[in-house]
């Protein structure tokens, strides 16, 4: 079955660059805006993996991951970061909000293709 | 020719301390753009190039699959050699698709950094304009009393927005280069 992908970013381009790199890998791909439309995005599916960004309005990433943490059917979804956020401390702040990795901006295609089969094949 | 007066100490003071606001909190939004600005520069100089360099290489795969078909089209043998080429043409197409992707992120980077540059801007075109504001109250001749409470008015306003570097978004960005970031898995 074909696994899903929620990928949350502020920045149009990112989307654009982010769905184009796992769809050309077979995963299905929904976009959304800011942690806000992740959250109700999720609320009304349950994705195989999200993919956020950390620095959005109305809802940044490390709240939607807390958010979605909180959720009973997003306790054991995996969650990565992908952001221009390169710092141990954030590093450890998303590890505490429930991260599962944390990729730092701009990302290689075919890394960012490893790193999601490795982590929901 | 009279000795020039001696400002009385408090009105120096005031006039020292206003200075020396307008010195480091000017200097501080400077310093910041211009870090901002060249770390942009950096950024952007960087994503045209790999892009430049995408696009060439994505071009010679094409042209030599244009090539190929116009042989195929015309009934003539394709060499091996040929054949050859263009497998090797597509692998670097696909190298070359992946770091335009790498190089196009680019603009969420910058769009960062242009977001505080213009917070900088903004936060000491306020500053300047509420020292011009406070500045206007004063009279064409005021007497000493006067020009005291003004600068006394516009060190306050200062002091303040002393703190409004800390109101401008935080530096998220430090990436110096369009080179792909570290991956840790927890």
């Amino acid at each position: 079955m074909t696994k899903t992908v929620l990928a949350v970013d502020d920045s149009a381009s990112l989307r654009q660059m982010v769905a184009f790199s796992l769809r050309a890998a077979g995963y299905l791909v929904t976009e959304a805006v800011d942690g806000q439309d992740g959250l109700e995005k999720a609320r009304t599916q349950i994705f195989d993996l999200v993919l956020t960004d950390q620095n959005m309005p109305r809802l940044d990433g490390l709240a939607l991951i807390r958010a979605l943490r909180a959720l009973s059917t997003y306790q054991k979804v995996p969650i990565l970061m992908l952001t221009t956020e390169s710092s141990d401390e954030m590093k450890l702040k998303g590890k505490a909000a429930g991260a599962n990795g944390w990729l730092v901006k701009p990302f290689d295609p075919q890394r960012l293709i490893e790193v999601v089969k490795k982590v929901i094949g | 020719m009279s000795a020039p007066q001696l400002l009385p100490a408090e009105f120096a003071s005031q006039l020292h301390q206003l200075l020396a606001a307008f010195g480091r909190q000017g200097s501080g939004h400077l310093t910041e753009v211009d870090a901002d600005l060249r770390q942009t520069s950096y950024l952007l100089a960087e994503a045209v190039t790999k892009l430049g360099n995408s696009f060439i290489g994505i071009h010679a795969a094409t042209m030599a699959q244009s090539d190929l078909i116009a042989m195929m089209k015309d009934g003539a043998p394709v060499p091996p050699s040929l054949r050859a080429m263009i497998d090797r043409l597509q692998l670097d197409a696909v190298e070359c698709v992946n770091e335009a992707i790498t190089a196009l992120q680019f603009q969420d980077m910058t769009n960062q950094l242009i977001g505080r540059i213009v917070g900088h801007v903004a936060s000491l075109h306020q500053v300047l304009q509420d020292a011009g504001a406070a500045g206007a109250l004063l009279s064409h001749n005021p007497d000493n009393a006067q020009a005291l409470l003004v600068l006394a008015s516009v060190n306050q306003v200062l002091q303040e927005k002393g703190t409004i570097l800390d109101q401008v978004p935080y530096k998220a960005v430090t990436q110096t280069h369009m080179e792909s970031g570290d991956i840790e898995l927890f």
